[in-house]
């Protein structure tokens, strides 16, 4: 690296600066002077690189791929991407729900699984998770039970008192809860988990039939999951266990990870 | 699933707390997801990448499903305000087929807008392929505006489907970790009457795995956690299990 000669430093205008490690000052010792509109630049926009993080699935990594159509379901829809041999760029996003962006990826939660389709009628979004239900189902709930999973008013801290309180009260979450306490609470990898749209959708076909349809991804390995036995010191000393094995592992040139089945 | 089974399936097929068994629709294959590129800003290309269920393409809608629809409306909503009102610009977002929209203005918008601005007009903008594009995914619904659960089928109790995961599903193995997971979470500062309710919903669910919790959870309860005092933490004051 030491070899390449550096670009000059710019200002986000494209201005040569004078310098990167030294403000203007009057004299060596002197009071730093207002018309450092360099300096100003560099402190203005470090305040304001944050966004709000997600509400829920604040804690995420994602790759970019694309998506073959390997067979033929022209029967049941239309969608110019789900055609005989479309190929489609796509990008998706792997997240946990309910921690915070500094969050450990290892926390038992379901993970969200959401792609983004760059088809040629438009962006198509499929916004799953790795189980195929969820803990209510009305929208009225769903904020109070992300409270109940997130954290305490006083202390900040997430509390099982409080997810044990909502869940027992809403008996809906039974399902989900079974599923969340089971080993595909803990997935051993983004790579590793299932997709799934949870929600029916409707496919038309082109002579205008209706179908009711749930998505299923599964990854061409084995699902794989922590059973419960070492994961739990990870977050102890690895926060961000899965994005790193992301990066990892899809640096060789092409890795099938998920076959997209319907229903 | 045929349009017409939905209307006398055993279990609403549109409620998000249930699967539908392989055994009454088995999955057919669509195709195969590849992912081979990272992201090089993971700002740019995945904090700022705005998934929303209300992307949806013609040949594909939406269901009665109450959650799926609230998301409709949740997502692009919470995309505005952490994004801001021009997201759909961003790179990540840019949908690659060409966008006619009337959209104009609003901070950072940096696409530009031509007249006219307004539709319908005669001047030339953009007008929508009704007779290709009109019929909108949905079905016919009638009745009175009410504020209640979803109309109960012959099959839609909370128990019986993680009933019959427990019990068909997973193995002894798979059970016994369910247990010590939830027995494990429990007696994490768990309150009594919050884990007598606990107890009743497991039993709800199948009655040796409630059973098995209990004695589980009360075993342990009243050992200390021997880091308690070093940590200070409140919420660890009862025994919390580790493995």
């Amino acid at each position: 690296m030491t070899d390449v000669q550096p670009q000059p430093t710019t200002t986000d205008s494209g201005i040569p600066v004078e310098s990167d490690e030294h403000s203007l000052t009057i004299g060596a010792d002197g009071p730093i002077v207002l018309q450092d509109h360099y300096l100003i630049e560099q402190m203005a926009q470090f305040n304001r690189e944050r966004i709000p993080e997600r509400q829920p699935h604040a804690k995420g990594s994602g790759a970019f791929g694309r998506f073959k159509v390997t067979a033929d379901v022209s029967r049941y829809t239309k969608a110019a991407v789900f055609q005989p041999g479309t190929d489609t760029e796509l990008v998706a996003r792997f997240s946990t729900v309910a921690g915070e962006r500094g969050s450990p990826d290892t926390w038992r939660d379901p993970r969200g699984f959401a792609v983004k389709f760059y088809t040629t009628e438009g962006v198509y979004d499929m916004v799953g998770n790795n189980t195929p239900v969820f803990f209510v189902k009305d929208p009225m709930k769903f904020q109070h039970f992300i409270r109940s999973q997130k954290r305490r008013a006083d202390n900040n801290l997430r509390d099982h008192d409080m997810q044990w309180d909502f869940w027992t009260l809403s008996p809906e979450s039974a399902h989900q809860v079974t599923w969340l306490m089971g080993d595909r609470g803990i997935p051993r990898t983004w790579r590793h988990m299932n997709g799934y749209s949870s929600h029916t959708y409707m496919w038309v076909n082109a002579s205008g039939e209706r179908f009711w349809v749930n998505t299923t991804s599964r990854p061409t390995r084995a699902s794989s999951s922590s059973p419960r036995t070492k994961p739990t010191r990870w977050p102890l000393w690895t926060p961000t266990t899965t994005p790193g094995t992301c990066s990892r592992r899809s640096t060789a040139a092409t890795i099938p990870v998920g076959r997209c089945t319907s229903r | 699933m045929p349009f017409d089974d939905a209307k006398t399936y055993r279990f609403n097929p549109f409620d998000l707390t249930k699967v539908w068994p392989h055994g009454d629709y088995p999955l057919i294959e669509v195709g195969r997801m590849t992912l081979d590129r990272n992201p090089t800003d993971h700002h740019t290309e995945i904090e700022q990448a705005a998934f929303e269920p209300n992307n949806l393409v013609p040949g594909i809608g939406p269901s009665p499903d109450r959650m799926l629809l609230g998301r409709l409306f949740a997502y692009a909503d919470a995309h505005r305000y952490r994004i801001g009102a021009n997201y759909k610009q961003l790179p990540v977002n840019a949908s690659t087929s060409p966008v006619h929209s009337y959209s104009k203005d609003g901070a950072m918008r940096y696409t530009k807008v031509s007249d006219p601005v307004y539709a319908p007009n005669s001047k030339g903008g953009p007008r929508a392929d009704t007779e290709r594009y009109g019929s909108p995914a949905g079905w016919h619904t009638d009745g009175e505006i009410t504020r209640t659960a979803y109309t109960q089928r012959a099959d839609d109790d909370d128990w019986g489907q993680p009933g019959t995961m427990v019990r068909e599903v997973l193995d002894d193995e798979a059970r016994e970790r369910l247990v010590q997971n939830i027995v494990g979470h429990l007696l994490n500062a768990v309150s009594e009457p919050v884990l007598r309710r606990a107890f009743e919903y497991w039993r709800n669910v199948d009655k040796d795995l409630g059973d098995a919790i209990e004695s589980g959870v009360r075993a342990k309860q009243d050992e200390k956690d021997p880091k308690a005092e070093q940590q200070s933490n409140p919420a660890r004051t009862s025994m919390q299990r580790k493995a």
